[in-house]
């Protein structure tokens, strides 16, 4: 087989997608997919294609003993050999708008592929426990994601910047932190991601719109976080 | 661990995206997984009985998929691909390999999809052009297309099935592929 055809290769994991391949081809495939990232590109896009199909059928409801069951296996406690936590414990700077940072991370075992390595950070408002932003950083392409779910723009002529507390010297700016559902996307490179996880941890003033004139945190910082190793 | 409670039946919550549910499992947030769980298993539930045709199965790989969402919900990546489109390929890909393991071919190639002459209106008002676009193929064509996604068949069963030549099947179902692409202009 000549995968490095891109016809064949789309056509190969529409097959894969669509379900058509034989449980020999389909393996073949999968091993293909280990280390081609364009037959990984061509799946996701068949599955985004096919999977609406799914609408397609009338929905059926499942008997309650299925959650039940689900809520038993996925609350029991997982032995903690099997992953490694890293936490972020929360410091609020408290009485700017009374908010708690509550942060938390897991990285999952060693079988994940290397590729999928999100650090997910929530903050966290105590008043309605909605989070204000989920903030992730993919440690393999330095993709740092940050969305708003609940957090609103403190005034016309204001900004959260997100900053990071390195070791020595001052915070580094991580960018500005997005608003009303907004959802922004940066890529910071292998030296300032090795910092990252280094760092004493996150934390977050209100700058003026447009982020700090001065390169480094002017208004008032109102979550900080240090990072712990468990 | 992380407290994410929030009070229940919230309006906020009650509006949340499936994606952003997705994004608050990975958070650890129960009430998020509960309120995913409930809005997208009788949809999972159901491709689970198409496939496997079999109820009890159907509960069983409900389980898994779900136990996958709580423990790789930090995997998803939403710039790649919508909820549905995350948590339908963690089922299918189950199903599939429950198929292919399983001897028990023969009992299911007695019947063609019922889906495959006359697609149902659609549950979201997101995919009138998927609707638009199934009607663009030809019977043939969407019947082996359905047999493949809701059944599971593969080239050879589907060939079986119709009692055509393999190849016949494997340029049918290319050339619906073809016309879905284009008409979905992914």
């Amino acid at each position: 087989m000549k995968y490095e055809n891109p016809a064949l290769l789309d056509q190969l994991a529409s097959e894969y997608v669509l379900g058509t391949l034989s449980a020999l081809a389909r393996r073949r495939f999968e091993r293909l997919m280990q280390h081609e990232p364009a037959a990984v590109a061509a799946v996701e896009k068949w599955q985004v294609e096919l999977s609406d199909l799914t609408y397609l059928l009338p929905e059926e409801k499942p008997p309650a003993r299925v959650w039940r069951d689900i809520e038993a296996r996925a609350f029991r406690k997982r032995p903690a050999s099997s992953r490694l936590h890293v936490a972020w414990t929360a410091f609020a700077t408290l009485g700017f708008f009374g908010l708690l940072l509550t942060q938390f991370l897991t990285i999952p075992g060693v079988a994940r592929p290397p590729s999928d390595l999100p650090l997910k950070v929530s903050f966290v408002n105590e008043a309605d426990s909605e989070p204000l932003w989920v903030v992730s950083l993919d440690l393999d392409t330095g993709k740092l994601r940050t969305k708003a779910i609940s957090a609103s723009a403190e005034a016309a002529d204001k900004a959260y910047e997100l900053w990071m507390l390195p070791n020595e010297g001052n915070p580094r700016s991580l960018g500005l932190l997005p608003v009303n559902g907004a959802t922004n996307e940066s890529t910071f490179s292998p030296a300032l991601l090795e910092l990252i996880q280094n760092s004493q941890g996150l934390a977050v003033s209100i700058e003026p719109s447009g982020g700090s004139p001065t390169g480094v945190p002017t208004g008032p910082v109102v979550y900080q976080s240090s990072l712990i190793n468990l | 661990m992380i407290e994410l409670e929030s009070s229940k039946g919230s309006v906020e919550l009650t509006a949340t995206t499936e994606a952003d549910l997705v994004l608050r499992i990975a958070l650890r947030d129960r009430d998020a997984f509960q309120q995913f769980y409930d809005q997208t298993s009788p949809r999972i539930f159901a491709l689970a009985i198409k496939m496997l045709r079999n109820r009890s199965a159907a509960e069983e790989l409900l389980q898994d998929v779900y136990l996958k969402v709580w423990h790789s919900a930090s995997l998803y990546r939403e710039d790649k691909a919508s909820a549905n489109t995350w948590l339908v390929t963690i089922a299918r890909n189950r199903a599939i390999d429950w198929l292919r393991a399983k001897d028990n071919q023969s009992e299911r190639l007695d019947s063609i999809p019922e889906l495959a002459n006359e697609p149902q209106p659609l549950a979201t008002m997101n995919n009138d052009s998927l609707e638009a676009c199934l009607r663009q193929l030809e019977p043939e064509q969407r019947q082996s297309i359905f047999a493949a996604f809701f059944d599971g068949m593969t080239h050879v069963e589907i060939a079986r099935h119709f009692r055509e030549p393999i190849g016949t099947v494997k340029s049918r179902i290319r050339r619906g592929l073809k016309t879905l692409q284009g008409c979905l202009g992914l």
